[in-house]
């Protein structure tokens, strides 16, 4: 079995290596401290088994889970956190098996049994993401060949159209694989304001705006032509917003 | 708590002033000329009638046991006003019941038309001047059964043909225990009269207002205060004083309600006397009811309820109404009561500070008044002072002043646990952390034995400064002990993050032992940590200098940096924008102490994504 660590603790990362060495039938692939790059590694190569720790810098253990069981939904999943009242009670409720830091060989080789003989529906990880509060820096963008990791910063908006989300960089569009409602949720600390039904605009990146005769605004951005819709009930909290 | 008390007590001086000034400021209405009449004359030929009124007061001259008036009557003299109870006329004291008249001869500036205010005169009587009959009120008679009272006040027009007058009031009393004309009767031309009527009224309207307002204003506060019980009790009392206010004066209720015949309001108003005393008895219960339970403060709440509910359901009997029974009920229950508040006093139960003194002015105003009403206490500028509506105010006010005492405390106690909320998320260890921290030296045991040792070093000097950290005291420590917290607490983290954290700390040796506010520094580090770290390395650099004999303590770091507008939100302590959001709490915690401690507070500098700078000043000591 091919094994993937994702934990931001080097320590935490050795200890797992060392204990996994005991037992022959898994091998371990690859493991990360940064996980943005695990992410990115685990986007293009498959594994068998991931152990993932939830709270990390960067990206969000949750939203990997979610990522990666829609990608490679055979791949079995292990959260490993110090402590996080919600995600426990999630995984509880949806018999989800997790490694409580600090955890002994025994608790290990039991949950890795127990992952063995069972399998967790696709949709479980996305709805414990979705309603799991955390932020995102960076999110998976879809090409038509290919799977691409967009930091937040780089992307100037969100469009929602008709099945599906289409974010917008300076140079590319990519497909999202999730609602506006979603990266709404997790973009707000960096700025993101939804300005339209349709629409979640990186403000750091807007240039102007220039009002409508329908008492609704436009929105220009800097380096690209595209322009946006600000509805008319966003206008008073955008304004607030910038005061 | 010493400056409160002088501040609580600055506010009672103000409390009672403002009554006194009130109560004064109401009582002095020179509308009316009051000259003594001697012997059933007097003269008013020198008055200026068209200005102001004139009081009847002084001695009458009283035929007694007669209606018809025929000169050879035994006569005697009588005080106006008053009662004509216990009054030796010819020997003979007077019962409370009988029939008489007055007689008075007054000798006017001229012919023409005048005025006369009467109210009280019981039960009922007939007005002569010049043996014309004038007005009767009621129907007088020989016993109860063909006399019929009337309350009603009357102001009366006539016209006198000569400028002698002898006016004459035929009174018969078998209903009222005060027989006689009990309030003063007032002579004038019909304008002045007439304002000073309108004047009394207004008075006593007013005060009636002020009654209703104290009622609800006490009643709701005292509810919002979970006072439930003490709520009713003070918004029964309040509500029964305005029922006895508006009969006593004698107007303003007959005004409204002119079809209430004399038992009904004779009824009404000793209730209501009755009401307030059993209200006041079950208010004090409520306040300190481990001193209600003793027999004689049970046996008079059953006193006071049997006796309030036999003068509601029995028809009025004069045997229940008479002086002798109620006076000394009032009486006995104003002893009990005061010993009650004495006790709670001296034992400084809560409050019973002013709860006692409003008592005891209330009963003294109480006592005073009785006094005035059977003997007419006349010192100047006392003679037109209620004593009972000052006693109300004085205690409903005393009352009022306790709520708000009691609000002030209740609005501090949430202030305080707010406080302690802060204290308690600042000082909070996040379990996350420390789990985290457990599992690095569970996994560093077999491999790296010194390491772990070494954090746990780390962690139990991390934990030791947390614990003894107390919010509420404001004591200081070295700034070496923090320093050696902040490191530890990198050391930890460092742990954590695979060394990506580098810490440099510049402080000069001989600042070190000066004093600073225990955990200042090293929120800062871990807010840097946690919200500036990006990638890679993170270099947190902490300077300690010396300016302008103050202290300047610098904590910079080349992280994320934050933006202004969040510097602005954190600035303001605005931490209900981000919910419970820890930085947050964090940084304005330490700016309310170091405000409180040093009259100082942080200053944020920051460029977007170039890193953090935060800076504090505090004093150099020692």
């Amino acid at each position: 079995m091919q094994v993937v660590i994702i934990d931001d603790e080097k320590n935490s990362i050795e200890y797992l290596t060392e204990l996994l060495k005991k037992k022959e039938e898994f091998s371990l692939a690859a493991a990360f401290c940064d996980s943005r790059e695990g992410l990115a590694y685990l986007l293009k190569n498959p594994c068998d088994l991931l152990f993932l720790d939830i709270d990390m810098p960067g990206i969000n253990g949750m939203y990997i889970a979610e990522q990666i069981s829609s990608l490679h939904p055979h791949t079995k999943i292990c959260f490993v956190t110090a402590y996080n009242g919600y995600a426990a009670k999630a995984f509880e409720l949806n018999a989800v098996d997790y490694l409580l830091k600090p955890y002994t060989q025994e608790r290990l080789f039991k949950c890795l049994n127990k992952l063995e003989n069972t399998t967790i529906g696709l949709n479980v990880y996305q709805e414990i993401s979705g309603q799991y509060d955390y932020n995102l820096d960076m999110i998976c963008g879809f090409n038509e060949e290919d799977i691409v990791l967009i930091p937040a910063s780089e992307i100037y908006y969100i469009e929602a159209l008709q099945g599906g989300c289409m974010i917008h960089t300076r140079d590319h569009v990519f497909r999202g694989n999730k609602t506006l409602n979603f990266y709404e949720e997790k973009l707000k600390k960096n700025s993101f304001f939804r300005t339209h039904k349709c629409y979640l605009a990186n403000l750091t990146r807007a240039d102007r705006f220039r009002p409508r005769i329908n008492y609704t605004y436009d929105m220009y951005f800097k380096d690209i032509s595209d322009v946006i819709l600000i509805s008319r009930n966003k206008v008073k909290e955008l304004k607030q917003y910038f005061n | 708590m010493k400056e409160k008390n002088k501040k609580n007590r600055k506010a009672l001086l103000f409390l009672i002033l403002s009554v006194c000034l009130i109560s004064g400021l109401v009582s002095i209405r020179n509308q009316y000329v009051s000259n003594s009449i001697t012997d059933g004359y007097l003269n008013l030929s020198k008055e200026k009638l068209e200005e102001k009124a004139v009081q009847l007061n002084g001695v009458w001259k009283f035929y007694e046991g007669t209606s018809e008036d025929t000169g050879s009557q035994v006569s005697g003299s009588l005080e106006v006003p008053g009662s004509w109870r216990g009054k030796v006329i010819d020997g003979k004291k007077l019962g409370k019941h009988g029939i008489g008249v007055y007689e008075l001869r007054v000798k006017v500036p001229s012919p023409g038309d005048y005025c006369m205010k009467l109210n009280y005169v019981s039960s009922a009587y007939q007005l002569y001047i010049n043996d014309k009959k004038i007005v009767e009120n009621g129907k007088i008679g020989t016993d109860k059964s063909t006399e019929t009272p009337s309350w009603a006040p009357q102001l009366v027009y006539f016209h006198a043909d000569q400028s002698d007058l002898v006016i004459r009031i035929k009174v018969s009393n078998f209903h009222c225990n005060n027989g006689g004309i009990v309030l003063p009767v007032y002579i004038g031309k019909q304008v002045p009269l007439f304002r000073f009527h309108l004047i009394n009224l207004m008075k006593n309207i007013g005060f009636i207002g002020i009654l209703a307002g104290m009622a609800c204003y006490l009643y709701v506060f005292n509810w919002c205060l979970n006072k439930k019980a003490q709520s009713i009790y003070l918004w029964i009392f309040c509500i029964s004083v305005l029922v006895a206010a508006s009969i006593i004066d004698g107007e303003s209720l007959v005004s409204i309600y002119p079809f209430l015949t004399i038992d009904e309001v004779l009824k009404t108003e000793y209730v209501s006397f009755m009401v307030q005393i059993t209200s006041i008895q079950f208010y004090l219960w409520s306040m300190y009811p481990e001193l209600g339970k003793t027999h004689p403060n049970r046996f008079l709440k059953i006193l006071d309820l049997f006796y309030t509910a036999v003068l509601i359901f029995l028809p009025v009997m004069p045997v229940l109404y008479d002086d002798m029974v109620f006076i000394p009920i009032l009486f006995v229950n104003a002893i009990c009561y005061f010993f009650k508040i004495a006790k709670a006093f001296q034992l400084k139960k809560p409050n019973a500070g002013p709860v006692f003194l409003g008592y005891c002015v209330f009963i003294v105003s109480c006592v005073l008044q009785i006094v005035d009403i059977q003997h007419n206490i006349n010192v100047k500028y006392l003679s037109d002072f209620n004593f009972y509506y000052f006693g109300v105010l004085f205690f409903l006010l005393s009352q009022g002043y306790v709520l708000a005492v009691n609000v002030e405390d209740t609005f501090r106690q949430s202030e305080l646990a707010h406080e302690m909320e802060i204290a308690s998320l600042q000082a909070q260890i996040s379990p996350h952390f420390l789990f985290n921290i457990l599992h690095n030296i569970y996994c560093l045991m077999d491999t790296n034995v010194n390491m772990a040792k070494n954090m746990l070093m780390c962690l139990s000097d991390f934990l030791r400064v947390k614990y003894r950290f107390d919010y509420r005291t404001y004591t200081l420590y070295q700034l070496k002990e923090e320093l050696d917290l902040v490191k530890a607490y990198v050391e930890l983290e460092n742990v954590r993050m695979n060394g990506a954290l580098k810490l440099e700390i510049d402080a000069p040796d001989e600042l070190l032992s000066n004093g600073i506010l225990p955990l200042t520094i090293q929120p800062l580090v871990e807010n840097s940590i946690k919200h500036g770290y990006q990638s890679g390395e993170l270099n947190i650099l902490i300077r300690v200098m010396e300016a302008g004999g103050r202290l300047v303590i610098n904590v910079e770091d080349d992280g994320r940096g934050i933006g202004p507008e969040t510097i602005e939100t954190i600035d303001k302590g605005d931490t209900s924008k981000n919910g419970t959001s820890k930085s947050g709490v964090g940084i304005s915690n330490i700016n309310y102490r170091l405000n409180i401690c040093f009259q100082s507070r942080l200053v944020i500098e920051s460029q977007g994504l170039k890193g953090t700078k935060i800076s504090f000043q505090i004093p150099k000591r020692g």
